[in-house]
């Protein structure tokens, strides 16, 4: 479907591309939240399994850390998203977290290999620099050897957890010296369960600690709830917003429109007001208005120069007139004189004619044809007419019907003139023992007239022109037929002059049909 | 009768002149519209013809002037420019008729004869030619005492023949007197119409050897038969 509207495709289009912009944008921002929530999770249990691994506590501290201070350091809302494991360096468990999977099998991670001996660890990072020789001042103990640590037998944990549990209080047996824990992340997926797997492992313990990735999918499900729910909205306002903007936008362009349509060939000096419109539509108005003035300019010469010119052939053909009907009744009757001079009297008296439906015109088209309204007996008038026809084309068929007591206000000569124009063109354009038919009728505010004749198929365009000034149907300027094709757009207008109209029915190729309707009053 | 014409165009002046001398008229003409008003509202005349554009005083302004000091001397107006503007303001100025140009002298005589005719209580309502008497009242025809019956058109024509026996008017003429102004020139409506005059009265005439009063000059128009001369 075409949009017919400017101003609804308009709230249409702000509204998608908007939307665009807003889904584009939700999902980028969601991607970035959701990667730098990941990378927290990767940071976090990698970080605390470092640590814990790296810490000399009793077996029974392990389940205490495990359920209640390792979910408040990761922030996690459900225990059960957080797994813990503590291993001894043979795999045994030390540790485990109530609700660990039975299917998550812990030989199956990808355990870091042991770490490197603590000497050699020692002497490559400065940071587990083991604190100063006691040089005396240890408490009883001598400072472990790095021997003492058997590398490749670590100690069992119950032998290991005693012992250091025995020397945390002494403080020689530092975390420090042990090797750096050597970790490693490992996603695994289980049952629908994606955990990401911070694994940790020193030369005597291994630490697992599993983060549930459904956790972070639950928060942005929320973050995406919410979008899906307030894009609709903003769409909403947007497109609304855009529909009220583009209508008071559109307003100087509404104003146009009705200038535009009011704008007949009379009110040419007709002019758009400029009320603090927008440059842009502020420039259109003026371009129009110039261009108003442009035209009226042109209009109002041509108008003059018709008016004009029938003016000033309005004496020289007065004189013309007079000077031969003069000559006529000086030179002997029925003298080949006599003839010459009727003859140039008629075409003279053609002229006149001519002259005269111009000027009417150029009056018309200027909006100055002033009509000298008296009541008009339209049924004498017409049947005068019709008697007339009967007289004059004794070959056609003529039928009139004509409503009795027809009383009109009109301008009784131009009114001749349309009627005598119609009717003199039925004539004309008639065929060979054709018909012709007048008919008239009234209702209470209304007189309708109809002018008909037979026709040879009239071609479809040649109705079209009947009402342009010099048009004529047989090749242009035929003078077989006399009349200057001035007549039926003089009769036109002469009747709008009136308030009316004059129309030509397009029913029946051989019949033309005119239909001259006018006010009474 | 005295005519006024006060006309600026001296080429139209001339032969308008011409054609009232021939009516045995008298005419006197004047060339602007100063002059004219003076001479108007002085002067005693039976018929004043006005153009309207007129140097001086135009033609509006002396039928207002004339009106308003009472002269109440018949006017016709000769309009040539808006032509429709100044019929309508003129006849509300006072004006007893009205004639576009261009215009037939004949038909401003005509006007003449039928506004005289008007004012003065229609005393020359008999008209008669020979055997063809017309009643311009009462619009009846009779021919050798016999009664013609005519339509409006063929009253109108033939009494515009019969106002100058012997005078040749082209069928464009007869047809502007007649059927106004804008009809078609080329039809033959008025030969037509004469036709049918002259059956009417024929038929009227069974077996007596009078001529129609209606003479077809060839290639020009009509005449009415002057009595005592032969066509």
């Amino acid at each position: 479907m075409i949009l017919k509207s400017f101003r609804l495709r308009l709230a249409l289009l702000s509204a998608l591309l908007s939307g665009v912009a807003l889904v584009g944008f939700g999902a980028f921002a969601w991607w970035v939240v959701y990667d730098i929530k990941l990378r927290q999770v990767e940071i976090d249990v990698i970080s605390n399994a470092e640590r814990e691994s790296h810490r000399m506590v009793p077996a029974d501290m392990w389940r205490n850390f495990g359920e209640s201070v390792l979910p408040r350091l990761m922030g996690s809302r459900d225990p059960h998203q957080l797994l813990f494991l503590v291993e001894d360096a043979s795999g045994e468990v030390i540790y485990r977290s109530p609700h660990w999977p039975a299917n998550m099998d812990s030989s199956k991670f990808e355990w870091p290999t042991t770490a490197q001996p603590l000497e050699a660890e020692r002497l490559e990072r400065p940071g587990f620099m083991p604190p100063p020789p006691p040089d005396g001042m240890g408490l009883g103990r001598p400072p472990l050897h790095p021997d003492d640590i058997h590398v490749d037998r670590p100690p069992h944990p119950h032998d290991f957890l005693p012992r250091e549990a025995l020397d945390r209080n002494s403080g020689e047996l530092h975390a420090s010296q042990l090797a750096r824990p050597r970790s490693v992340l490992q996603t695994l997926k289980i049952e629908d369960t994606k955990w990401e797997i911070g694994l940790a492992t020193t030369q005597f313990l291994r630490v697992a600690i599993a983060f549930d990735l459904g956790a972070i999918d639950e928060d942005m499900q929320l973050i995406s709830n919410g979008f899906i729910f307030s894009v609709p909205f903003a769409l909403a306002f947007i497109g609304l917003g855009a529909w009220f903007v583009s209508g008071r936008a559109l307003n100087p362009v509404r104003r146009l429109n009705q200038s535009i349509h009011q704008l007949t060939a009379q009110g040419l000096d007709h002019r758009i007001a400029l009320a603090g419109e927008y440059g842009e539509f502020a420039e259109l108005i003026s371009g129009f208005n110039a261009m108003l003035e442009r035209l009226e300019k042109s209009f109002k010469q041509a108008s003059r120069f018709s008016a004009d010119a029938a003016h000033e052939l309005r004496t020289p053909l007065t004189i013309l007139q007079g000077q031969i009907e003069l000559a006529m009744t000086q030179v002997e009757a029925g003298s080949a004189m006599q003839t010459t001079l009727g003859t140039i009297l008629d075409e003279v008296r053609r002229l006149s004619s001519i002259s005269r439906k111009l000027l009417l015109l150029s009056q018309a088209d200027a909006g100055r044809l002033r009509l000298q309204r008296v009541g008009v007996n339209l049924t004498a008038e017409l049947e005068g007419l019709v008697e007339d026809a009967r007289m004059m084309a004794v070959d056609l068929a003529i039928s009139c019907e004509i409503a009795a007591e027809i009383y009109i206000e009109a301008d009784e000569e131009l009114l001749r003139q349309i009627f005598v124009n119609l009717i003199s063109n039925a004539l004309k354009y008639n065929i060979k023992n054709g018909w012709m038919k007048v008919s008239a009728r009234q209702s209470n505010e209304w007189v309708y007239v109809h002018v008909s004749n037979a026709s040879d198929s009239m071609p479809e365009e040649s109705r079209d022109k009947l009402f342009e000034r010099f048009y004529r149907v047989d090749s242009a300027h035929n003078r077989k037929i006399d009349g200057a094709g001035l007549g039926l757009s003089l009769a036109r207008e002469i009747a709008r002059a009136h308030g009316g109209e004059l129309n030509l029915t397009n029913s029946d190729p051989t019949k033309v049909e005119f239909i001259l309707s006018l006010p009474k009053f | 009768m005295k005519i006024l014409l006060i006309e600026d165009e001296q080429r139209i002046a001339d032969f308008v002149c011409a054609g009232f001398r021939e009516q045995h008229f008298l005419v006197e003409h004047c060339l602007d519209g100063t002059d004219g008003y003076a001479r108007a509202s002085q002067g005693a005349y039976d018929v004043i013809v006005l153009d309207i554009m007129l140097p001086g005083r135009d033609g509006m302004s002396i039928l207002k002037g004339l009106r308003q000091a009472g002269n109440a001397t018949p006017v016709i107006l000769l309009t040539a420019r808006n032509e429709l503007d100044d019929r309508i303001d003129g006849l509300n100025l006072g004006a007893d008729d009205y004639l576009a140009k261009p215009f037939f002298v004949e038909e401003l005589i005509a006007r003449i004869h039928a506004m005289l005719r008007r004012i003065s209580g229609e005393r020359q309502n008999i008209l008669q030619v020979g055997s063809l008497k017309l009643d311009r009242i009462t619009r009846e025809v009779s021919w050798a005492g016999k009664s013609v019956d005519l339509t409006g058109r063929e009253f109108n024509l033939i009494e515009y023949l019969m106002r100058s026996p012997g005078r040749v008017f082209t069928r464009t003429q007869i047809l502007e007197h007649v059927w106004g102004y804008d009809f078609d020139p080329s039809t033959n409506v008025v030969d037509v119409c004469i036709q049918r005059i002259r059956k009417k009265i024929a038929s009227l005439d069974k077996g007596e050897a009078e001529a129609s009063p209606i003479e077809s000059v060839r290639g020009v128009g009509y005449r009415f038969h002057k009595p005592g001369v032969d066509a």
